[in-house]
């Protein structure tokens, strides 16, 4: 059994610098790192694979910087990597990104168990898992918190949904996603970290594909209207009379009574 | 156009937010159907007017799931062919919502909190890059144009002058790959993203006692409580309420800020927020330059002025 894990590699948007004046990321000073539930997700990952006695390889797609994540995942104890890197790829939207990786995950035999984090720090959609299941034909597992077992053709997980802890069967192959905290917090050693940057990652690009099949944000079915600052106004409205009537005033816009 | 909503359930007040906001945008000539998975035959209509048809799934099975909201959403799909299907971004309608778009090969914009028609198209508004700024996004050529919507975003509206037909129930047959083999409630785990008011409590709150008075109030006004770093780092309260760049970014609708001072770390966590109202004693405090509105004073009378008639727990 071979188990697969997408990992992205995502701008530091928590940390990075911001115009003062607009609130704009300064993007030209921003780093970039690991997606942070994707470390949940290989936690989740290394659990199954060492239940199954499961092979485990790792995919990403991005720029150069992304090969950072496949690092990461080598170091956590994943056995092989794929990086799509091409710019054809770039701007692809949820839809696109999850078609691009569907046809990356092929290469060298398809896992029977797919595991992505639960949403990307910067996008933030959370989508990408449920459209990748239909693109493979595989089943779908939202939101694992443990592993049960593996019975013939079908996985045992439990699952946390809106509030709601289910136990459900699942016909394999299937993908999955982990929900953030489950699984044990096992750490890479210094020297796992240093071997990881020796091992080497298999780089996909567009050629390596159908030549009709298309990629990017061209291919992709959402496209961007605009994008644009929310409106802040910077000369607040103050607020005078007794103290009685402010408290008032406002509890009428805490209560949604008045805007 | 025709706009497809999915029911979670019989008494789903998201699916009334997302058919009001769609009503709103879309005027009378909008044909709105909700799509609706389950266990027995409806015993009673639930609530009327806003749908023109409501298309009711009965699934055989032991437990209502996600497979079979999928079934009934396709089935829908497939059929009538709208032009729009709305989903809310629950755990279980953006999980149908992401197979959804693959299954139809079409785009998906998540959580959205706005939305609009332009040019018989949908424009989807969200937030994006942690809030910081909005995106106009649309479905351009592929249909139908799907998307997610944020719980409690959008107002329940006026019931629309038009009846509601329920259709004869269609069976969905039980999907074997797929089990539902128990089902329990979680623990309660907190989301302040979730929160859509939310009162922030700054420096000034440097007492345990002080903060218990900032929950008693939120309690009073049914929102959420959260504080900035200081009272974090202070032991008084958890991580998961921390409120700026280190901590959590939000987009509530309202935010009372309390004795904050409004450090550009703070104000990062605040920057989807749509009305800011900001009380501190310090005039010149840089939160009055975030805020759209402004009071200049101490924020513990102010409390006792909301607090009047309420006990100290603020259980009345």
């Amino acid at each position: 059994m071979k188990i697969g894990v997408c990992v992205k590699q995502v701008p530091m948007v928590r940390e990075a610098p911001r115009d003062l004046e607009t609130g704009s990321i300064l993007r030209e000073l921003v780093g970039s790192e690991p997606n942070p539930s994707d470390v949940h997700a290989l936690w989740g990952a290394l659990a199954l694979a060492e239940m199954q006695k499961a092979r485990t390889m790792a995919i990403t797609m991005g720029p150069k910087q992304a090969k950072a994540s496949i690092r990461q995942a080598f170091s956590f104890g994943i056995e092989e990597g794929i990086h799509m890197m091409d710019p054809a790829f770039a701007g692809a939207d949820v839809w696109m990104t999850a078609k691009t990786l569907s046809l990356g995950l092929g290469h060298g035999g398809l896992p029977e168990v797919v595991i992505c984090g639960k949403e990307s720090a910067d996008g933030d959609t959370g989508q990408l898992a449920g459209e990748l299941s239909q693109m493979l034909g595989y089943g779908f597992l939202p939101h694992v918190t443990k592993w049960l077992k593996i019975e013939g053709d079908f996985l045992y997980a439990e699952s946390k949904m809106d509030g709601q802890v289910l136990q459900i069967k699942v016909k394999m192959p299937v993908v999955c996603t982990i929900y953030p905290e489950s699984f044990e917090k096992k750490y890479p050693s210094f020297r796992a970290v240093m071997d990881a940057k020796k091992r080497p990652i298999s780089v996909l690009t567009a050629k390596d594909f159908s030549p009709h099949q298309s990629f990017g944000y061209g291919a992709s079915p959402t496209q961007i209207l605009k994008i644009y600052e929310p409106k802040r106004e910077r000369k607040a409205h103050l607020l005078t009379g007794t103290q009685e009537e402010q408290a008032l005033f406002v509890a009428q816009i805490m209560r949604g009574e008045a805007k | 156009m025709r706009v497809g909503i999915l029911w979670l359930h019989e008494k789903d007040e998201l699916a009334l937010q997302m058919a009001s906001k769609m009503r709103e945008i879309g005027g009378e000539d909008l044909i709105l159907e909700g799509v609706l998975p389950l266990l027995r035959p409806l015993t009673k209509t639930p609530e009327e007017g806003f749908f023109h048809h409501l298309y009711p799934y009965l699934c055989q099975g032991e437990k209502l799931h996600l497979m079979y909201f999928k079934a009934a959403v396709w089935d829908y799909i497939e059929t009538h062919r709208p032009d729009v299907f709305l989903f809310s971004a629950t755990d279980l309608g953006r999980s149908v919502a992401a197979m959804t778009a693959a299954r139809f090969e079409t785009g998906l914009t998540a959580d959205c909190t706005g939305l609009g028609i332009q040019d018989e198209k949908l424009v989807q508004i969200r937030p994006a890059y942690g809030g910081n700024v909005y995106a106009e996004i649309i479905t351009p050529h592929t249909r139908p144009q799907l998307a997610t919507i944020r719980p409690n975003i959008f107002k329940i509206g006026e019931k629309a002058a038009f009846s509601m037909r329920v259709h004869e129930p269609k069976i969905l047959k039980e999907d074997l790959s797929f089990q539902v083999l128990s089902q329990e409630r979680a623990e309660k785990v907190f989301d302040l993203k979730e929160a859509n008011v939310i009162i922030l409590a700054g420096g000034a709150v440097d007492k345990a006692e002080k903060l218990d008075k900032i929950k008693a109030l939120a309690q009073h006004f049914g929102a959420s409580w959260a504080v900035t770093r200081k009272p974090v780092q202070m032991g008084l309260a958890p991580y998961e309420r921390q409120v700026g760049v280190s901590g959590q970014i939000l987009s509530p609708q309202v935010a009372l800020l309390l004795g904050v001072s409004g450090t550009t770390q703070t104000m990062t966590g605040l920057f989807g927020a749509q009305k800011i109202i900001a009380v501190n004693q310090d005039e010149q405090a840089p939160v009055f330059e975030y805020a759209h509105i402004k009071i200049v004073g101490d924020c513990f009378e102010l409390i006792a002025q909301w607090m009047k008639g309420e006990n100290e727990n603020g259980e009345n």
